[in-house]
């Protein structure tokens, strides 16, 4: 994880990878990407069709037509017992084997002033950005590290794990498959909430305050998996488990166009000179730092800088950069955040108030 | 009385203050301070018992009884009809006027394993946590901010005087958390809810200057966000029944805070005009190093803040390390529940 580490972290090449909001955006274009590293996907959506369009899209994409294979599901993952059923399918479909890498990618912005925004709005804003991640993760971790118990959607992969606790195997000897990733879709908006996105920053950054403790709590079960005694409960299960959460800022993408019907003005004004990238290159740039290790990965200079200067209780990738440079960002804030304070000021004294949307 | 150093931001004299999650705890001890500073106060929770156990405890401590009134309303502020009721009960109670400050302190928390968590819980704290104060705050700055709701007083209520002084500025309070800024093993399921308030009070704060700029003879809103230490009290009991022990382990040697004296230093905070209150040391420390773009008061203040903030960021290079060190070894001798083995 230093500056010369050249090692890939995330190979997908022949490993199955379940992606929700997988059907456009930032969502079609890791598809896509993975599909041309060699990866097999599922893609999870709501919408039968552009899920079907998206499938021709990313399946066209496979450096290994022949071998690799896509699927894709519709299901609204809003409910606890529809992540459930998502991965159970996707585990039937993958020869009874859990995908290795889940990425909870699907969410939506609504963004609007706080008092223009309805109840109802800021609870679906929850429900589509916080809950559809946390019922995922909460499902997939739970089947990936106690593989034997009943849980479990894979029922191959119990076997084994039993047969080699039986055995007594000291962690020396037991047999370690590869790491098991599962990445959240946060937002460069966790960092700094502004103006106009009040709710939806709100469950970003719930997000990332969930990847910082889930990322804690994951040593415990990846040390359990080292540990000597067997007489510590369940078997661990044979890999490691990482979580790692993406921060992308604006993209141009369907979800973005549709932001542009109810953001504020004060809100644009705000993000005017914030750099913007294609589904492409923001997805590239969320696996390219997958691919160097990285837990907090920003995908632009802009997302860079806000992570730095936010970086509080999170692990450090780089602890010299996120320090030296943190510092010099946490100085920028002391001009930043007054401006913008006075830009949304100065919008009020010369419109007035906003008029009531309800 | 007349300082020049410093001016009272947050003055509670003759005024109405609404508070939530006030039966016990910090809370509570909110209350019976704000009352010895001449407020009158309308306390919520569920339990109508404990409620009225506390108003006696609350306006014994009144500084002019004769004037000041207090009232409590027995309500579940985490679904939204409630908070209206509760608000429009209040300004039904406060002559027609919607109160000048609302402060909201209910919330629980639940700090078991994120897969051990079952699942209604999760709901549970976002409600009591999160929504609880999205809830609030829509109510109540409609009220505020909205004269065509009929609930705002007609600005001619605040006579212009020759020198112009504005009103003086209504106050918003929410609850947040060391886990805000830090979350770690046994907080997965609480300590988003515990963030997205400090994202909420972030960005409401900087939409209340449009509305402040908009309209100049309007009291101008002041959104907060306290954030108090570990405190002994009820919830904590309840807490610790299902706390895992590896969780115990981490926050052994926290700075533990007495409920008042959690309540005096938030009102310290508030009075001293700042945003996001930290209430221990460690939490002021953290603060200051993860302001990022929050509200700090002024260029020298912001600039001691960074100074010290680069300092605590370093030092938390370490802790972050240790604590991360700490459950790994837990895991490796204790296996993955995150209890101690029972004999």
């Amino acid at each position: 994880m230093g500056f010369f580490s050249r090692k890939n972290h995330f190979p997908v090449d022949g490993k199955t990878v379940l992606l929700t909001g997988g059907s456009q955006g930032m969502g079609r274009g890791l598809g896509k990407l993975l599909a041309q590293k060699g990866a097999n996907v599922i893609i999870v959506a709501r919408d039968v069709k552009k899920l079907q369009a998206a499938l021709e899209y990313i399946s066209a994409a496979a450096a290994k037509p022949k071998t690799q294979r896509f699927h894709c599901i519709s299901a609204d993952l809003t409910s606890a017992a529809e992540n459930v059923r998502v991965l159970t399918e996707a585990t039937a479909w993958n020869n009874g084997q859990m995908p290795e890498i889940v990425w909870a990618n699907a969410g939506a912005s609504h963004p609007a002033l706080f008092l223009d925004t309805s109840i109802e709005t800021m609870r679906q804003q929850m429900e589509v950005n916080y809950w559809a991640a946390t019922y995922l993760a909460h499902a997939t971790l739970k089947a990936w590290l106690y593989p034997s118990t009943k849980t479990s959607t894979s029922s191959s992969s119990s076997t084994t794990t039993s047969s080699a606790a039986a055995a007594g195997a000291s962690s020396a000897k037991r047999p370690a498959l590869p790491t098991r990733h599962f990445i959240l879709t946060s937002s460069s908006i966790a960092f700094c909430n502004v103006a106009g996105y009040g709710a939806y920053g709100a469950a970003k950054a719930g997000l990332r305050s969930l990847a910082d403790s889930l990322r804690s709590e994951l040593n415990l079960y990846n040390g359990a998996r080292r540990s000597s005694s067997t007489a510590t409960g369940p078997p661990p299960a044979p890999y490691d488990v990482q979580i790692h959460a993406i921060y992308p800022g604006t993209i141009l993408s369907p979800g973005h166009e549709n932001e542009q019907k109810t953001k504020h003005a004060v809100t644009t004004l705000l993000e005017e000179s914030d750099p913007r990238q294609s589904e492409d290159e923001v997805a590239g740039a969320a696996v390219r730092g997958l691919e160097r290790g990285e837990y907090m990965v920003a995908t632009n200079w802009l997302g860079q800088l806000m992570r730095v200067a936010a970086m509080q209780g999170s692990p450090r990738d780089n602890v010299v950069w996120d320090t030296v440079v943190g510092g010099v960002a946490n100085l920028a804030w002391l001009f930043i955040g007054p401006d913008m304070e006075a830009k949304v000021w100065n919008w009020g004294k010369k419109n007035g108030m906003p008029k009531p949307t309800w | 009385m007349g300082s020049f150093i410093s001016k009272n931001e947050f003055p509670v004299e003759g005024r109405t203050v609404l508070i939530t999650g006030a039966s016990k705890g910090l809370g509570l001890e909110a209350a019976r301070q704000l009352a010895e500073k001449g407020a009158s106060v309308i306390i919520v929770a569920r339990g109508e018992d404990s409620l009225k156990k506390a108003i006696a405890y609350i306006s014994k401590s009144a500084r002019s009884p004769d004037i000041q009134r207090f009232h409590f309303i027995s309500a579940d502020v985490s679904t939204a009809p409630e908070c209206v009721r509760v608000l429009t009960e209040t300004i039904e109670w406060n002559g027609g006027s919607p109160p000048d400050i609302v402060w909201c302190c209910s919330g629980s928390a639940h700090p078991t394993l994120f897969i051990d968590t079952p699942l209604d819980q999760f709901q549970i704290m976002m409600d009591s946590n999160y929504f609880s104060c999205v809830y609030m705050a829509h109510t109540v700055l409609n009220a505020w901010l909205r004269p065509s709701t009929g609930l705002e007083q007609p600005e001619s209520d605040f006579p212009q005087t020759a020198r112009s002084i504005p009103p003086p500025a209504r106050h918003i309070i929410f609850t947040g958390s060391f886990v805000s800024f830090y979350s770690f093993t046994g907080y997965t399921s609480y300590s988003p809810s515990k963030a997205a308030i400090r994202a909420l009070s972030d960005s409401l704060s900087q939409e209340m200057n449009l509305y402040a700029a908009a309209h100049p003879t309007l009291p101008r809103v002041r959104v907060h966000t306290v954030f108090p230490a570990t405190m002994p009290t009820q919830s904590l009991e309840d807490e610790n029944r299902v706390k895992t022990d590896l969780t115990k382990s981490l926050e052994e040697g926290d700075q533990i805070l007495q409920p008042d004296e959690c309540a005096r230093r938030a009102i310290r905070g508030l009075e001293n005009g700042d945003e996001l209150i930290p209430t221990s040391t460690i939490i002021r420390l953290v603060l200051t190093s993860v302001l990022g773009g929050s509200v700090r008061g002024g260029f020298w203040r912001g600039l001691a803040n960074t100074l010290l903030g680069w300092v605590v960021m370093v030092v938390m290079i370490f802790i972050r390390w240790e604590m991360d060190t700490k459950v790994r070894n837990w895991g490796r001798k204790y296996g993955s529940s995150g209890m101690l083995k029972k004999e």
